[in-house]
């Protein structure tokens, strides 16, 4: 009988290890957003540091992760580790790293820019009114910078989902991993399951990514209409 | 100086660029309850001085005194300061996420430190009384909201 080839998708447990392989990308996506948003604070406000030396490192850092290519990043730190400093981390680690690494620099960037877009007057209101340097950056700056940056640290959450998906080629089983198990095994049985694997699995990246881009649209022309 | 003086300065000097004063050796005080009107051209040095004595500028040298406290000393606590020296600055400046009454609680709140139920009803009783008080300040309604629902307001930068 000629087999329809979408049946792949249904056969034994192969769409529940799909999800289970997004999962894992997501996990991995996650983990590393949660980190980056952490350090990306830190860096973005080292960015603004008085000391010229301070903002040369960062500058550097921000260019080293632009230009690399993050697969490139993922190798050296997962193959790199293993072979110069004899650590056996899990690929999953290893991504978690880079993609840190990555997220970090980049909202790092976001901060900055954010933070310069608060306009100096708002904290020398604050200051005049009795309160203190923490107070200004709590009460004052660190709301009106996080309205300007949810947008954009969320795009970069879906570009972060999306960039997941190299992560196979460090030996990450997450969802193009299990989808390449499910086509090898059924390359006899059914020849054009790779066409329907890769298709669920781009339906599954749309489904996960879209709202966040929807999401990041509204917040954008929210924070617009605010600010008219 | 007399006894009611609140505010002076003595030598004050400032420069954004070396060499260069905006204020040269600039002495001056204020009795209490007097008001002030300084004058002048733009770029004069109007808000740097304001900015100067609310600490906002450091200055070159010379010094100001707050009740015949030195305050332009290094080791001040600039926020405890600025505690008792109001400012309004040009662009009115409300904190664009907060609502107009959260502007106006955030200081009392959390520099005095007051109760917010309390501050809110002051607030609420100078909003009645606002409406007679505006017609001087009609032009610029949001400035005069501030100025009256702050009572520690003194500086007012136009």
């Amino acid at each position: 009988m000629r087999d329809m080839g979408i049946s792949v998708l249904f056969q034994g447990n192969n769409f529940v290890r799909l999800l289970i392989g997004l999962l894992a990308s997501l996990r991995i996506a996650a983990i590393a957003m949660a980190l980056s948003v952490v350090f990306g604070v830190l860096v973005g406000m080292m960015m603004r540091s008085k000391h010229g030396w301070i903002r040369f490192l960062c500058r550097c850092y921000l260019e080293v992760v632009r230009i690399m290519p993050q697969l490139v990043l993922l190798f050296l730190v997962y193959f790199g580790a293993a072979k110069h400093l004899g650590i056996d981390m899990s690929g999953e680690v290893a991504a978690i790293l880079v993609f840190t690494f990555w997220g970090a620099a980049e909202m790092g960037d976001l901060v900055r820019s954010s933070l310069i877009s608060i306009p100096k007057h708002q904290y020398d209101s604050g200051y005049a009114l009795g309160l203190t340097k923490w107070q200004v950056t709590v009460h004052i700056i660190i709301p009106q910078t996080v309205k300007r940056l949810l947008p954009s640290g969320v795009n970069l959450l879906t570009r972060m989902i999306k960039t997941t998906s190299l992560v196979v080629l460090i030996g990450v089983v997450e969802v193009v991993k299990v989808g390449k198990q499910i086509i090898d095994a059924s390359r006899y049985t059914v020849p054009t399951s790779a066409l329907w694997v890769y298709g669920a699995i781009f339906l599954l990246y749309f489904i996960i990514c879209y709202p966040f881009s929807k999401l990041a649209t509204s917040l954008e022309r929210h924070r617009k209409e605010e600010s008219v | 100086m007399s006894e009611t003086t609140i505010l002076r300065t003595e030598q004050l000097k400032k420069s954004y660029e070396k060499g260069k004063y905006i204020l040269n050796n600039f002495t001056f005080s204020i009795q209490k309850g007097e008001v002030v009107v300084i004058v002048g051209p733009s770029g004069c040095g109007k808000s740097t001085f304001l900015r100067c004595l609310n600490l906002l500028e450091p200055i070159d040298s010379g010094s100001i005194y707050l009740e015949e406290q030195l305050i332009s000393a290094k080791d001040k606590n600039a926020s405890k300061i600025r505690e008792k020296i109001g400012m309004v600055f040009q662009s009115y400046d409300l904190f664009p996420h907060k609502t107009i009454l959260d502007n106006l609680l955030l200081a009392p709140v959390k520099v005095q430190k007051r109760n917010k139920k309390e501050v809110e009803q002051e607030a609420e009783e100078l909003n009645k009384k606002k409406i007679e008080l505006d017609l001087e300040f009609r032009k610029e309604e949001f400035l005069s909201k501030t100025t009256i629902w702050w009572p520690e307001t003194k500086g007012c930068n136009r």
